[in-house]
C-alpha cells in the first residue's frame, strides 16, 4: 500500500508541477523604493532606500523600470560630513550615490497623493514618462517602503500618512486596471505586518519587518556620519542578496528563513494567503532582478525586394528567458470590494458658525433683554483633519537636536509626537443674567504618541 | 417650607436653552446635504450590456473570398461549375487561422465566398452574395498573358491594377477584408517557363526549387495585396484533390497569417498605446567613438525605408518616428574572439544581457509624455575591440541579421561598417555618414524586428517545394493583407479592452460612493460606447478601417475615463475619520448645550412642583 501511496502521490507532484509550468511567465519587472522620511537624522531610510536601489540595479533592473522616490537629499544635506556621498556601513566601503543615481520623486514630491497616483496611474497629463508606473498584467512590481510607520499606517515626510487600507484600496484598483501580474511589498517600518493587514487583492505578497506593537531597529551608528546608517531588517536582506547574481535560483523562501528574530530584534511577518504560487518556486530574481525577454531575429526582411533573405528552418523563435520556472496563472479570488465613506467639507464648518450665531441673535431679539453674551472664538481650524506642524524652524531643529542625542543606537520611535485631531478650538458661552449657563472648549489635541 | 413657591415658574430660561440645541436639529438636512459629493451620472446600465456583449462576443470582421476560375478554354460546363462551387464553399467556410486556439483573428461567420467562372464567352457566378464588389469578368481580355516577361511581381501589380480599375466602386477603405484567388490554367501562358526562372531569379530562391515545381505542376502565390493566384493544369477530375486544398491554404494564410514561420502560439497585444500611437525611437549607438564616429542622414534614410512601411501601417497604428545619435554605450555583455568566424561573437544566448540600460540613455524622447508607447529601435556600432561583432548560435553558426527584439521595448541590431580598414586612417576626422547602400540590410533588419513587434514572422515562408509562395512587400514592409490581419487583431483586442476597463470603472464607481465624478468622466464614458456601438455597426459592414477606428477610440476613451486624475483613491474615510473630523464641530458645543436642556427641563420641574404644593 506504502508504495501504491506514494506512486500516487509523485504523480500528483508531477501533474501540479507540470500546472505550476502552464501560465505565461511575466515579461518584465518594475521596482518602487519608497523612503517616506525627511530630515538628517533619518539618514538611515534614505540609505536603506538607496542599498536596494542598488541591489535592483545590479540585478538587472533598468533606470527606467525602476520609480525611485526619496523624501530628502542626504547626500547634499549640511550636517553630511562626506558631500555627495551616502554609505550604508560604517566601513565606508561603498558610496550608494555613485553613478547613475536616478531620483524619480525628490523632497516634498513625495506625498501620499503622488504616491498613489504613482500606483494608480492618475497622474496629470503632463507628468513624465519617467515618473510614471507604465505597467502592464504582465508585469511583476517590487514594493520597497521605508519610514516611520505604526499601526496600519505610514508616516510620509511629517505631514501626512497612507493608511493600510488606502494601501489596499491602490492595489485593488491596480488589480482591476491589471497593472501588474505580481505583487512583492516589503516593508521595514515599526509595526510594519499592520501596513500589509488589509489587503486584499490577489498576487501580492507582502512582509513586513516587524509585527504589531513592536518597533523595527536600526542596524549600527556610524561614528563619522553621526547618524545610524541603516535598519537591521534592510540590512540583513541586502546581507542576504550580497552573493546573488541574475542566474542565481534561490527562493523567497529561503530569504524569509534567513531573518533570525534575536539579530532583528523584531518578527519579520509576512502574508501570502493572496499569492498563488508556493514559496519555493518563487525566485528572488522574479521580483529583484530583471532578464530582458529577447527574440533572435531570424531573417531580415527584404527591402527593396533584391535581397531575399534565407531563413533557417531548424532555427525556432528563441524566447530566451533565464528563469526555469515560469507562473500559475493568478487564480480568480473575487475581489472584497473596500469601504468607503465621505470626505468632510468646510461648508460644514461655516454653516453650523453661522447657524448658531443666528440663532443667538434670533432669541436675543426674541426673547427682549439683551444679557445673552454668545462668545464664539475659534482658531487655527484645519478642516479634514491634520497632523502636527511644527510652530516655526527652530521647533523643528530643537526637536531633531533631541531626537540625536537620544543616542541612535536603539531609537526608531525618533519622530516628534503627533496629532490624530483637527487643532480646532471653539468656545462658546451663554451668559444669562450674569452667570454662565453654557460655556465649551473644543478638544485640546488629543496627543497620539507612536513609536 | 422654603421649596414652595407662590408665582408660576417663568420659563424664559427653559425656552432659550431649547432654542439653541433647535439648530443643531434643522441644520442637519443641510449637514448631509453640504457633505454630499458630485457624481455626474454614469450609464451603468449600458456599460453592464456592452460587458455582456463582449463576454460572450468579439469583434469580429467579415471576410469575403471570391474565388475566380479563369480559363480560355471550355474547362467548366454550367453544371460542373455549380458542382465546384458546391465543392469549395464548405470548404472555406468553417475555416479556422491555423494552429490558432484562441479566435481573435478570425472573422466573422468564416468567408463570405463566391466563385465566379470567367472564361472568353461565359461569365458564371455562383451568387450574387458580394454586393457591387464583385471581379469582372474579362481578365483574360485583359492581354497580359501574352507579355514576354512576367514575374510574381509584374503579375501581382497587374492583377491589382486590373481589379482596381475595372471595379467601379473601389475605394480602398472598403477593400479590406476582399480576398481574391484566381486559378488560371497553365496552359495559358505562352512563356510559362521563362516566367518561372524568372520568378525564380526574383525570389531568390535555389535552383532545386524548378525540379521540384517542374514535378508538382502547378504554382501558388500570395501577393502583396489581397491577391492570390494559383497557376496549375485545372481539370474538372482532379479539382477536389488538386485544387481545394491549395485554395483552402491560401484562404487560410488570409486568415491568421504564414504561421508556421512563428513559434509563438498567441500573438502578442500590439505595442501600441490605448490611443493606437507609438513612436519609433531610432539610437545610433557609437559604442567607442574613440575608434570611429559614425553618423546618419536620418532624414533621407527615413524617406527612403521607413516612411513609405509608417504609411502603409497607417490604418493600423499612428507611428511617429525620432533618432539620436548617441556616443560611449558600451554593450553589457562581453563579446568573445571566435578565429573559426574570424569575428567576435556574443551568444545568442546572451542576448538578454545586450543591453545597457546604465549607458544607452534612450529613452530621452521628448514627444512621449504621458501612456504614450516608445519603441526603442538601436543600431549599435562596435568599437574596433570588438570589430567585427556577430551573434553565435548554439549550433555554431553566425547570425544572419545579428539582430533580436524584445516584446513592447523595440529592438537591437549591430552594424558593422565595411571597409574598416580605410576608417583606421582617418580616425580622426569628422564623422563618417552611413549611406542609405550600407543601411539597406539594417533597415530589412529593422522592419522584420518591426514585423516581430507587431506579432507577423519576421519575413513570409516560401515553400518551393510544394510551389507555395509568398511575395513580400520590400516597399512597405507589410502586406495589404497582412495589414487586414492586423486590422482584425486590433479590433477585437481595443474592443475587449474597452469593455473591461469601463467595467472596471464602474464596479470602481459604484464600490467608492464618496468619489467625485466630473461630467468630464461621464461625458467620456458616454462618448466611449457611442463608439463602440459605432465600431460594432462598421463590424457588420465590413469596413475596416472605420471600425479599427472606431474601436480604438473607444478603447482610448474608457482609459482616459479611468485614467482620469480627479479620481483620486485617498478615499477610504472610516467611520473613525468620520467621528474625527466632525467631534470638534459638533460636541463640545452640543453636549453643553443638551446638557443645560437637560438641566433646565429639571430645574423647571422642580420649580413647577413647588409651585404646585404652594398651590395645595
Amino acid at each position: 500500500m506504502g508504495p501504491v501511496l506514494s506512486h500516487v502521490m509523485v504523480l500528483l507532484a508531477l501533474i501540479a508541477g507540470g500546472h505550476a509550468t502552464l501560465g505565461p511567465a511575466h515579461t518584465n519587472n518594475w521596482a518602487v523604493l519608497v523612503c517616506t522620511s525627511r530630515y538628517w537624522f533619518n539618514y538611515r531610510h534614505m540609505a536603506n532606500t538607496l542599498s536596494l536601489y542598488r541591489t535592483v540595479k545590479r540585478l538587472g533592473i533598468p533606470d527606467d523600470h525602476i520609480i525611485l522616490m526619496l523624501a530628502d537629499d542626504m547626500a547634499c544635506n549640511a550636517r553630511n560630513k562626506y558631500p555627495a556621498h551616502v554609505f550604508n556601513n560604517e566601513d565606508h566601503r561603498l558610496n550608494l550615490y555613485g553613478d547613475n543615481v536616478e531620483v524619480d520623486y525628490r523632497g516634498y514630491e513625495v506625498t501620499v497623493e503622488n504616491f498613489l497616483r504613482l500606483l494608480t496611474g492618475r497622474h496629470d497629463a503632463a507628468v513624465p514618462r519617467s515618473k510614471r508606473l507604465l505597467t502592464d498584467e504582465n508585469s511583476n512590481i517590487l514594493l520597497y517602503m521605508t519610514g516611520h510607520g505604526g499601526d496600519k499606517f505610514l508616516k510620509f515626510q511629517d505631514a501626512g500618512d497612507i493608511q493600510s487600507n488606502d494601501l489596499a484600496d491602490a492595489f485593488a484598483q491596480m488589480y482591476e486596471k491589471k497593472r501588474y501580474r505580481e505583487l512583492l511589498v516589503m516593508v521595514d517600518t515599526c509595526q510594519a505586518a499592520t501596513l500589509h493587514s488589509q489587503l486584499y487583492s490577489p498576487g501580492v505578497f507582502a512582509m513586513g519587518s516587524s509585527l504589531k506593537g513592536e518597533n523595527s531597529y536600526s542596524h549600527h551608528l556610524d561614528p563619522d556620519v553621526g547618524v545610524t546608517v541603516v535598519d537591521r531588517f534592510t540590512y540583513y536582506t541586502l546581507q542576504f542578496f550580497e552573493n546573488l547574481d541574475i542566474f542565481s535560483n534561490t527562493t523567497l523562501q529561503s530569504l524569509l528563513r534567513s531573518y533570525d528574530p534575536k539579530l532583528l530584534d523584531s518578527h519579520m511577518h509576512y502574508r501570502n494567503d493572496l499569492f498563488s504560487r508556493p514559496l519555493d518556486k518563487v525566485l528572488l530574481t522574479d521580483f529583484f532582478g530583471s532578464v530582458m525577454e529577447v527574440e533572435h531575429t531570424r531573417t531580415s526582411y527584404p527591402m527593396y525586394g533584391d535581397d531575399m533573405g534565407v531563413y533557417e528552418p531548424e532555427e525556432e523563435v528563441e524566447a530566451l528567458k533565464a528563469s526555469p520556472f515560469s507562473e500559475e496563472e493568478v487564480s480568480e479570488v473575487p475581489i472584497n470590494p473596500g469601504k468607503f465613506q465621505s470626505t468632510s467639507d468646510l461648508q460644514v464648518t461655516l454653516g453650523l458658525l453661522t447657524l448658531v450665531i443666528i440663532v443667538s441673535v434670533v432669541s436675543v431679539t426674541l426673547l427682549g433683554k439683551g444679557d445673552i453674551v454668545v462668545v464664539i472664538f475659534s482658531s487655527n481650524v484645519e478642516i479634514g483633519g491634520g497632523y502636527y506642524s511644527p510652530k516655526d524652524e527652530n521647533d523643528v531643529q530643537r526637536r531633531h537636536k533631541r531626537s540625536d542625542l537620544n543616542g541612535p543606537a536603539k531609537s526608531v520611535a525618533l519622530q516628534e509626537p503627533w496629532h490624530v485631531l483637527t487643532n480646532i478650538n471653539i468656545q462658546f458661552y451663554v451668559v444669562i443674567e450674569g452667570r454662565w449657563l453654557t460655556s465649551g472648549t473644543g478638544p485640546k489635541a488629543v496627543p497620539h504618541l507612536v513609536p | 417650607m422654603a421649596d414652595e413657591r407662590s408665582t408660576k415658574p417663568g420659563s424664559k430660561r427653559l425656552w432659550i436653552t431649547i432654542a439653541t440645541i433647535l439648530p443643531f436639529i434643522l441644520g442637519i438636512p443641510l449637514w448631509l446635504k453640504s457633505t454630499q459629493v458630485y457624481r455626474a451620472a454614469l450609464p451603468f446600465k449600458e456599460i453592464d450590456d456592452f460587458q455582456t456583449w463582449a463576454s460572450g462576443n468579439s469583434l469580429k470582421l467579415p471576410c469575403r473570398l471570391n474565388i475566380i476560375i479563369a480559363s480560355s478554354d471550355e474547362l467548366l460546363t454550367k453544371p460542373q461549375f455549380a458542382s465546384v462551387a458546391s465543392l469549395l464553399a464548405p470548404h472555406l467556410q468553417s475555416l479556422r487561422p491555423r494552429d490558432s486556439p484562441d479566435e481573435d483573428e478570425s472573422c466573422q461567420n468564416g468567408f463570405d465566398i463566391q466563385v465566379t467562372y470567367d472564361s472568353k464567352k461565359v461569365c458564371l457566378r455562383s451568387k450574387e452574395g458580394l454586393d457591387s464588389l464583385y471581379w469582372p469578368c474579362g481578365l483574360l481580355d485583359y492581354g497580359f498573358l501574352r507579355a514576354a516577361h512576367l514575374s510574381d511581381d509584374i503579375l501581382d501589380n497587374l492583377f491589382w491594377n486590373y481589379a482596381y480599375t475595372r471595379t467601379a466602386k473601389t475605394n480602398e477603405s472598403e477593400a479590406g477584408g476582399l480576398y481574391t484567388i484566381i486559378l488560371l490554367h497553365k496552359s495559358q501562358f505562352e512563356n510559362a517557363e521563362s516566367f518561372n526562372t524568372d520568378a525564380d531569379d526574383a525570389t531568390g530562391t535555389n535552383g532545386q526549387s524548378n525540379q521540384h515545381k517542374a514535378e508538382s505542376g502547378s504554382r501558388t502565390v500570395v501577393g502583396k495585396y489581397r491577391h492570390a493566384w494559383i497557376i496549375g493544369d485545372l481539370d474538372f477530375s482532379s479539382f477536389e484533390t488538386e485544387v481545394v486544398p491549395r485554395v483552402s491554404e491560401v484562404a487560410r494564410t488570409f486568415l491568421g497569417g504564414s504561421r508556421s514561420a512563428s513559434g509563438r502560439s498567441k500573438p502578442r497585444n500590439l505595442p501600441l498605446s490605448a490611443d493606437g500611437e507609438a513612436i519609433l525611437s531610432f539610437s545610433l549607438l557609437n559604442a567607442e567613438p574613440e575608434d570611429w564616429t559614425f553618423d546618419w542622414d536620418f532624414e533621407d534614410l527615413k524617406r527612403k525605408f521607413f516612411q513609405p512601411v509608417v504609411d502603409a501601417l497607417k490604418g493600423v497604428a499612428r507611428l511617429s518616428l525620432e533618432s539620436q545619435v548617441l556616443y560611449y554605450t558600451p554593450k553589457a555583455v562581453k563579446s568573445q574572439w571566435d578565429a573559426a568566424h574570424n569575428a567576435h561573437v556574443v551568444p545568442v544566448k546572451q542576448l538578454p544581457f545586450f543591453v545597457n540600460s546604465n549607458e544607452w540613455h534612450l529613452d530621452s524622447s521628448t514627444a512621449a509624455t504621458g501612456r504614450s508607447k516608445l519603441l526603442h529601435l538601436a543600431v549599435y556600432v562596435p568599437g574596433a575591440k570588438e570589430y567585427p561583432l556577430h551573434f553565435l548560435h548554439k549550433n555554431g553558426k553566425l547570425s544572419l541579421t545579428d539582430g533580436f527584439t524584445s516584446p513592447g521595448w523595440g529592438g537591437v541590431v549591430v552594424y558593422n561598417p565595411k571597409n574598416v580598414s580605410l576608417l583606421d586612417g582617418d580616425i580622426h576626422s569628422s564623422a563618417h555618414r552611413i549611406t542609405a547602400k550600407d543601411f539597406e540590410s539594417v533597415a530589412g533588419v529593422i522592419v522584420a524586428q518591426l514585423r516581430t513587434l507587431f506579432g507577423l514572422p519576421p519575413v513570409l515562408q516560401d515553400d518551393p517545394q510544394r510551389g507555395f509562395f509568398i511575395l513580400s512587400s520590400a516597399r512597405t514592409g507589410f502586406a495589404e493583407w497582412e495589414l487586414d490581419l492586423l486590422l482584425r487583431r486590433r479590433a477585437v483586442s481595443d474592443m475587449a479592452a474597452a469593455a473591461s476597463t469601463l467595467t472596471s470603472l464602474s464596479s470602481l464607481v459604484r464600490n467608492l460612493p464618496s468619489m467625485v465624478i466630473k461630467d468630464e468622466i461621464g461625458e467620456q464614458v458616454k462618448s466611449s460606447l457611442v463608439a463602440a456601438d459605432a465600431a460594432r455597426d462598421h463590424a457588420a459592414r465590413g469596413s475596416y478601417l472605420h471600425t479599427a477606428e472606431a474601436a480604438c477610440e473607444a478603447s482610448s476613451l474608457a482609459e482616459e475615463a479611468f485614467f482620469h486624475p480627479s479620481i483620486m483613491s485617498v478615499l477610504y474615510n472610516p467611520t473613525e475619520h468620520h467621528l474625527a473630523i466632525y467631534t470638534p464641530f459638533f460636541v463640545p458645543v452640543l453636549l453643553h448645550a443638551v446638557l443645560a436642556v437637560i438641566k433646565e427641563v429639571s430645574r423647571y420641574r422642580r420649580e413647577w412642583r413647588r409651585f404646585k404644593q404652594k398651590r395645595e
